[in-house]
């Protein structure tokens, strides 16, 4: 059983083991933005590629503040966060601009505008000041990162067809589901410390896949069914 | 309704032109306080009452919306209303 599902562990160390894994999910993040600002340059769009890398950077300083907030939790002796994993995003068949968009539409579309949504509502409930000072910080930032999906994906739409994305949505989906959403839920008695309980991440996410991303995505022609 | 809210802001606004993306801390701090604050009543007091409508549920369907420093105008639907004090409106009503 992992430490942060763990009920005969205190509520502050499950907690940290799920800030620890957002510190890795950040780490991820950065990675992905830089992957994808070196892509919109490529296109010739330099000032999408601008605020890719300047989304780089944030998550860079949010896998420190994840890192703060885990000491404050448990104190310095747990371990750092895993390595961050090499993700590609899309599939290799794909050209390099139609990858660039896929990378827009999973890293901006679904998964940050999904972890806007949560955000919000975690900055409702926290109360330990350093999580609602970091959950703040974050969410901020994270409203930044999925528009510049956003406006990818708007851009490339009125030059050209993005419909075909649509077929690659369910596994959108279910990885971003799977990878960032899934594990930064826990039990009830954890909300108060940056976690929200499963069940409510649940339906925001269907709230938030039914009122955000499926209509904006059907803007462009892109159907997304019910998430 | 806040999720409406976010609808406007991450899609709605990242298709209009001339979105830079430096309205993101205003655009969070209207979305974290949609429920509780009064938000631009407060923040302008030269603005008449129903120009100045909060920017989110308060407000009768289709009322001015305008919303506080927020560089990035959603012109969309409508011309952007310039009122001193604010340097946009990004939306001229509201869902």
């Amino acid at each position: 059983m992992l430490l942060e599902h763990d009920l005969s562990v205190s509520p502050a160390a499950r907690a940290a083991q799920i800030w620890r894994h957002r510190e890795q999910i950040e780490r991820e993040a950065a990675a992905q933005f830089h992957q994808l600002a070196r892509e919109l340059a490529s296109a010739g769009n330099s000032e999408l590629a601008k605020r890719a890398t300047r989304a780089a950077l944030d998550e860079q300083r949010h896998a420190r503040r994840c890192r703060a907030l885990v000491e404050s939790l448990v104190g310095p002796d747990v371990a750092p966060a895993d390595a961050p994993r090499r993700l590609t995003l899309g599939p290799a068949t794909l050209s390099s601009r139609d990858r660039m968009l896929y990378a827009a539409v999973a890293l901006g579309c679904v998964t940050e505008s999904l972890s806007c949504a949560l955000l919000l509502e975690l900055k409702e409930a926290a109360v330990h000041p350093l999580v609602q000072a970091t959950v703040a910080e974050i969410v901020t930032d994270e409203i930044e990162h999925a528009r510049i999906g956003w406006a990818v994906l708007a851009a490339e739409a009125a030059l050209r067809d993005v419909a075909w994305l649509t077929q690659y949505l369910p596994v959108i989906a279910a990885a971003a589901i799977a990878d960032d959403v899934q594990p930064m839920a826990g039990e009830v008695e954890l909300a108060g410390l940056g976690v929200l309980p499963r069940e409510r991440v649940q339906a925001l996410v269907a709230e938030t896949w039914a009122t955000v991303i499926s209509p904006g995505l059907a803007r462009v022609g892109i159907r997304s069914g019910g998430g | 309704m806040k999720l409406q809210r976010l609808f406007h802001v991450l899609v709605v606004m990242s298709a209009a032109s001339g979105c830079t993306g430096d309205d993101g801390a205003a655009d969070a701090a209207a979305l974290a306080t949609t429920d509780a604050a009064p938000t631009t009543a407060d923040a302008a007091p030269a603005v008449s009452d129903a120009a100045a409508a909060p920017a989110d549920g308060a407000h009768a369907d289709g009322a001015p919306c305008l919303c506080n420093t927020d560089s990035c105008c959603d012109r969309t639907m409508e011309p952007a209303q310039i009122v001193a004090g604010f340097e946009c409106c990004w939306s001229t009503t509201c869902p």
